[in-house]
């Protein structure tokens, strides 16, 4: 369990699997994380499982968000195509229940994340991809110290068009926890 | 069977692993295509197998490139992780004959792989990662249209230190525009 001021993150109970889709299956919300496609409840319970497997193996390391008052869940953040030998990973983290976002919830869920990439797993660089789109993560990931580092261009295809998609990265020598 | 002036693109038979490993296992050859680890020829021969499988699927297409002139095999390159709704993919190639590198005979292969990629998978965008301190192959890709657009700091550990790689992309209409698609002659009867 990580703490922060106002979240937590914790690993996933079976029984988030009905939280997850209530959120999930919001357009808004999934726009910017992957093709639309409506999940079940075993779906989402089959992925829970997973991540316990992949943090097992150390490929991957999937966090639950959840208030730290009433533990309730309202996102996702992980690390995951981890690389021993580069000392890398990627990012990727959702707030999916839309009455929390604005609030900091996300920067601060970043904020543990990296510490738990950087200090725990000892990784040397932590990098995400963006949608062209979606300003408001990238006015986060700068303002935490993320660097801009280019894009693919026109990579990703959603609702009618083709997006850019942006790198940012961030080095364990610049992270201030 | 994919031919150009000086190679063709082919398919991989089992029999190719020996030709690969006296070449892959090579430091030099294999510092700009990643971990130095040595392989085996098993190893190899599960990988041709892999091809096999992963075309089939259609997430990976991996061809050899031969040399036209006595069929020699002097490389590989392929597309691979293609995505169908983004209809993207990332591009690799080695020409892992030393013998035969600085003769245009990579980016021989490139176009007619991109040609492949764009005109037959009917792909959208291909990108590649280059190591930085690989200024022959930034050359080759940028001469047949790959352009410049990130930057990965850090990304390789090799030797003791980390390097940075670089990201270069194409577009279909940018591809198109260097090399339209043409078809072959119908030939009579047909």
């Amino acid at each position: 369990m990580f703490e922060g001021t106002n979240i937590q993150l914790r690993g996933f109970e079976l029984e988030d699997a009905a939280t997850i889709i209530k959120y999930y299956n919001d357009l808004d919300v999934r726009r910017f994380l992957d093709h639309p496609f409506p999940l079940s409840l075993q779906d989402a319970e089959q992925w829970i499982r997973n991540t316990w497997e992949t943090s097992k193996k150390g490929k991957a390391y999937f966090f639950a968000i959840a208030l730290k008052e009433t533990n309730q869940l309202i996102g996702t953040c992980g690390l995951f195509a981890l690389n021993r030998i580069n000392r890398k990973a990627e990012l990727m983290i959702v707030i999916y229940n839309k009455k929390y976002w604005g609030k900091g919830f996300g920067t601060e869920a970043i904020r543990l994340l990296l510490n738990y990439g950087f200090k725990q797993l000892n990784l040397n660089r932590i990098l995400l991809f963006t949608h062209d789109d979606n300003t408001r993560a990238q006015h986060i990931y700068e303002k935490i110290g993320f660097k801009p580092g280019g894009k693919r261009r026109q990579a990703s295809y959603f609702e009618g068009a083709y997006h850019d998609l942006l790198l940012y990265d961030l080095l364990a020598s610049e992270f201030q926890e | 069977m994919i031919e150009g002036e000086k190679v063709t693109l082919r398919g991989l038979q089992l029999d190719d692993a020996g030709t690969i490993l006296a070449h892959f296992n090579d430091v030099e050859v294999r510092q700009y295509l990643g971990h130095l680890i040595p392989i085996s020829k098993d190893e190899e021969q599960q990988w041709i197998r892999n091809t096999w499988e992963s075309r089939q699927k259609g997430t990976e297409h991996v061809f050899g490139i031969e040399l036209n002139k006595n069929q020699q095999l002097i490389g590989t390159c392929s597309l691979f992780d293609i995505h169908q709704i983004n209809r993207s993919a990332e591009l690799g190639i080695a020409i892992w004959n030393k013998q035969y590198w600085s003769k245009g005979l990579g980016q021989e292969a490139l176009r007619l792989l991109l040609n492949y990629g764009f005109y037959f998978l009917n792909l959208h965008s291909i990108f590649l990662i280059v190591n930085e301190d690989n200024p022959r192959a930034i050359r080759a890709y940028e001469k047949v249209g790959f352009q410049h657009s990130a930057h990965h700091r850090d990304a390789l550990f090799q030797n003791g230190i980390y390097k940075d790689t670089i990201l270069m992309d194409i577009l279909e209409t940018e591809f198109q525009q260097l090399h339209p698609p043409t078809l072959p002659p119908l030939k009579k009867g047909e």
